[in-house]
């Protein structure tokens, strides 16, 4: 069985866009427009088996999500898919990240880089 | 004070050359306490020339420092809207693909083919797009000097045969067919995808101005340095215009006839030369181009 992915991401038609293909191959798929409502659920207990996060949000931002998430040791055991279009914000990647994808991304590449954590099992 | 133990001409040499190191000795008091007339109007002019040449000094740094920040504004600009753009393609290329999975498994056959058809233009669209969001993303990198380079160990031959493949599409449509020429594999440690890059750039131009005429694109390894060349038998370039081509916004044929942001050859020599390498031209007009690209296998 295939994990649960948690997209991030203000962008509510690439949000839609994530959540028909993710759903379509058999993910169980919630998807956020803020990095807030992000923390809120994993601190409602969810544990979904991949974070597939933005950077550039408004309110809380991809950085601040992942500071606030592992100050709270939410993200120990959670690996995270950084989505951005910005290559230099990404040296300074911080530690829970697991893996960059650089847009404009593609499917397969996408599908691949989740399978890899939110596979099936 | 013009004194009266040097001569006029002597002190007025003086006066100038202090001038032009930017300084400047005579004031309204020195030119009031010199009793000669004559000397008085020459001491009041060398004073205007003085002031006239520090305002002139002033608003040029001035002007100069404007321009620099319209400059930083610009590449600034350029760097933001071109990341902008890419979330909506992103969106659009994972859309594109989710459709035309759901055509070949759901619709009936001819109806497929239809939209299949529709799909596949929406789709090199798309592509056309993102390839100019990263040449004006590449643009603002190379102006802002952060070109960086990850080389790892490769077959150049196998980079030119996986990007041959990748345009062969392309090509094929404009009537060029891609012909591949190399004699073993050429091993070296390079940035396959600014390679690649490189040749994509060169190969598109080929295409572009290629007249449906054949293409050749060839891969060999010299010592220490390798090599590989795109000769087509296209509208050529006239040797006026053969240096200025691989600058910034520059081109040959005119852009009135033929599409295209002027930018690719200048990418193509900036990401060259950060390999080390060189890239070279030598064309005749309506017999064709031949492109070479030299860079270092070691890296």
């Amino acid at each position: 069985m295939s994990g649960d992915v948690l997209v991030v991401d203000d962008d509510a038609d690439l949000r839609e866009t994530l959540q028909l293909l993710l759903d379509d191959r058999g993910y169980g798929v919630t998807a956020v427009a803020t990095g807030q409502a992000a923390l809120d659920r994993l601190k409602a207990g969810a544990r979904p088996s991949l974070i597939l996060l933005d950077l550039m949000m408004p309110e809380m931002n991809g950085w601040q999500f992942l500071e606030r998430a592992r100050a709270e040791s939410i993200l120990d055991a959670i690996p995270v898919v950084i989505m951005t279009a910005r290559r230099k914000s990404v040296d300074l990647l911080p530690a829970p990240s697991r893996e960059v994808l650089h847009k404009p991304f593609d499917t397969t590449k996408l599908l691949s880089t989740i399978a890899r954590y939110a596979g099936a099992s | 004070v013009l004194s009266a133990e040097a001569s006029l001409e002597e002190q007025v040499l003086e006066h100038i050359a202090e001038i032009g190191a930017g300084r400047c000795s005579i004031t309204d008091a020195s030119i009031e306490a010199e009793p000669d007339p004559c000397a008085q109007q020459i001491l009041a002019g060398l004073l205007m020339l003085h002031e006239d040449l520090q305002y002139g000094q002033q608003r040029q740094s001035a002007l100069l420092e404007e321009l620099r920040a319209a400059i930083r504004a610009r590449d600034e600009f350029l760097s933001v809207a071109s990341h902008e753009l890419r979330t909506p393609i992103t969106t659009l290329t994972l859309q594109v693909d989710g459709l035309s999975r759901m055509l070949h498994d759901q619709l009936p056959r001819p109806l497929a083919e239809k939209v299949g058809r529709r799909l596949d233009v929406t789709r090199r669209q798309v592509d056309r797009l993102a390839g100019l969001v990263s040449a004006l993303i590449d643009v603002s990198r190379i102006t802002s000097g952060r070109v960086q380079l990850s080389r790892e160990l490769a077959d150049l031959g196998e980079i030119a045969r996986s990007t041959a493949e990748r345009l062969g599409e392309d090509a094929a449509r404009s009537g060029s067919p891609i012909s591949f020429e190399r004699q073993g594999p050429v091993w070296g440690n390079y940035d396959v995808s600014r390679v690649d890059q490189v040749m994509t750039n060169l190969l598109a131009n080929a295409i572009r101005y290629g007249r449906g005429k054949p293409i050749v694109l060839g891969v060999a390894g010299q010592g220490d340095s390798a090599r590989f060349w795109i000769e087509d038998q296209g509208i050529g370039i006239a040797p006026e215009h053969q240096a200025r081509i691989f600058q910034q916004y520059e081109r040959a044929a005119p852009s009135t006839s033929y599409g295209g942001l002027g930018l690719g050859l200048w990418i193509s020599r900036q990401l060259v030369e950060a390999m080390g390498g060189t890239i070279s031209v030598r064309s005749e007009v309506d017999v064709g181009s031949l492109f070479t690209v030299e860079i270092p296998r070691a890296g």
